[in-house]
């Protein structure tokens, strides 16, 4: 399989390789989260274009390639599929790890010119969001400023992490970039950026759960 | 910035670009963030669990990334014991374990020279208070208060002073408090210059040898003791053991007639002299001794006498001798002008 040919099939298989370090597997929810955290870091982490297709859906933003591909790569026999869980019939509850032919996949993958530095991403993610805890993603993910603001805006459309503009990460994280260089001259490292931007992301979510806190008072 | 951010963003984005992890990392670059934080967030607690157990101890912790499985963990005993001859840099490391520990050369450092001695590291000074301060490659990372680490520290007194500077401090007291009766009120009939025998249960002496004492207490990074005995029954008035463990001592006089017709003059201040000299003497550990005499009697007898030194301090006087009796070596005389006018009388 080419990877050019299905754009998530990196995506999904390193999502799940780097979640399956952390020995997580993980659902179709939270593998759509992983997902967008690595595409809204994306840009300033490289420079890279890809068709972003998420929109602000019912339970975070979604993109519904990522769910074909993680089927196909199941059809496929790359991923496996544990814990289903059909609670209606459209709601179904799954979880998501590779199996030794994903595990090659993947492997192979990160062979490809550039795309070893996208799995380091979501190596950096995995990590940052194991050291909060994974049933923390979605309030990881709510607190994403440019996710944030579509939700308040009650904008259905698809969020264009890969535009510089609408991307309120990638703005944020251009300023961290460029105030966090060291009064040596030195910049910051990207982990120090991805584990900055993590802690802006918490911060934010618990001010956002003390202020609905206070609300409900 | 973009105007489209929520308040709650910027405000989380504000809480962690200016947090002391973010300015120790723009100094150190190589280091992590999420394990400075981590570190930070430990010393910080750790610190303020033991903030009952360590009092007014003065401390300087070194803080890097390095190695230091095996060693013993930072804990107030060893804070204590690292600190029992003076102020001594502990060095941690990443698990905040007590790698090492090394002797400062100056009694109490200065901010200044903190700065100077973190150049190529991250030093954390407790000083006043529960003020501590961080300071990283020369410049200042951050400051909190040691029992609650997220509230900003305290601010310190305007006149707050170091131990060897307690002669400042005296005069700091005698301009805010006793001049113009401005605290002590010892007044008992102003216009005759009659001072009050008992005031309370203070008589004459003690109404400013317990409003300096509070004074002291209060504006001096020392701590103060109040009439302690030695082994030979001599009873010292004020006592200041500074951070490093160096001692003062101050001996309270007052002169001029009471409410009780208690006369005072300056032979009882040579008669202080003479007790200064023999506590110094016998003391060879107090490094300096200072008598203050509090002078009740008419201006004219003020002014007759001759200082040593032009005092920047309005109505002081440092006498080098008192009738006959000089000032020990290591010992000090202030003579401090009681007004009984206000500046419109």
């Amino acid at each position: 399989m080419e990877a050019s040919t299905i754009p998530r099939v990196k995506d999904v298989a390193f999502a799940l390789a780097a979640a399956g370090e952390c020995g997580q597997q993980l659902g179709r929810l939270p593998l759509q989260k992983m997902i967008y955290l690595a595409d809204v870091l994306a840009p300033i982490w490289r420079e890279i274009s890809k068709p972003a297709q998420f929109k602000p859906y019912y339970n975070g933003p979604y993109d519904y390639h990522i769910q074909n591909t993680v089927d196909a790569l199941v059809f496929r026999g790359f991923v496996t599929v544990s814990d289903a869980n059909f609670r209606q019939i459209k709601t179904i509850e799954c979880r998501y790890s590779l199996t030794l032919g994903g595990k090659e996949l993947v492997n192979k993958l990160t062979h490809v010119n550039g795309l070893k530095d996208d799995f380091t991403l979501f190596q950096e993610i995995a990590t940052e969001v194991e050291r909060r805890g994974w049933q923390n993603i979605k309030s990881l993910v709510y607190a994403e400023p440019t996710y944030d603001c579509a939700v308040i805006a009650q904008n259905p459309e698809r969020l264009r992490t890969e535009s510089p503009t609408k991307n309120l990460s990638r703005s944020f994280l251009r300023d961290f970039r460029d105030s966090m260089v060291g009064f040596d001259g030195k910049p910051v490292s990207r982990r120090n950026l991805v584990q900055m931007y993590f802690a802006v992301l918490s911060r934010h979510a618990t001010i956002k759960s003390e202020s609905l806190t206070k609300e409900f008072a | 910035m973009s105007d489209s951010f929520t308040k709650e963003s910027l405000v989380a984005v504000a809480e962690v670009f200016t947090s002391i992890t973010a300015r120790l990392i723009k100094h150190f670059p190589d280091w992590d963030f999420a394990k400075v934080t981590d570190q930070i967030d430990k010393l910080q607690s750790t610190l303020a669990s033991m903030s009952a157990a360590l009092g007014a101890q003065h401390f300087v912790i070194e803080i890097t990334q390095d190695d230091d499985s095996g060693k013993l963990p930072i804990s107030a005993k060893e804070i204590l014991a690292a600190n029992s001859d003076g102020i001594s840099k502990i060095r941690v490391g990443k698990h905040l374990n007590i790698i090492l520990t090394e002797n400062f050369t100056s009694d109490s450092p200065t901010p200044v020279e903190l700065s100077e001695k973190s150049q190529n590291t991250v030093l954390l000074h407790r000083e006043a208070s529960n003020a501590v301060t961080i300071y990283a490659k020369g410049y200042t990372a951050g400051h909190f208060d040691l029992v609650s680490p997220h509230r900003r520290p305290p601010v310190s007194s305007r006149f707050a002073r170091r131990a060897e500077d307690y002669e400042y401090s005296i005069l700091d007291h005698y301009r805010e408090h006793v001049r113009y009766w401005q605290s002590t009120d010892h007044w008992d009939k102003r216009p005759q210059r009659l001072l009050f025998a008992l005031k309370g249960t203070a008589k004459t002496e003690e109404m400013f040898h317990r409003d300096l004492q509070n004074w002291l207490e209060k504006n001096l990074q020392a701590q103060v003791w109040r009439g302690p005995k030695d082994t030979t029954r001599d009873e010292l008035d004020i006592l200041i053991v500074s951070p490093k463990g160096r001692t003062y001592l101050i001996e309270v006089k007052w002169m001029g007639e009471n409410s009780n017709s208690t006369k005072c003059t300056l032979r009882d201040i040579s008669k202080g002299l003479g007790q200064l000299k023999t506590y110094l003497t016998k003391q060879t550990h107090i490094k300096r001794g200072t008598l203050v005499g509090y002078d009740g009697r008419a201006k004219s007898d003020f002014e007759a006498m001759a200082s040593i030194s032009d005092e920047q301090t309005v109505g002081c006087k440092r006498l080098e001798c008192c009738n006959g009796v000089t000032v020990p070596e290591r010992g000090s005389c202030l003579i401090l002008f009681l007004e009984n006018k206000t500046a419109s009388e």
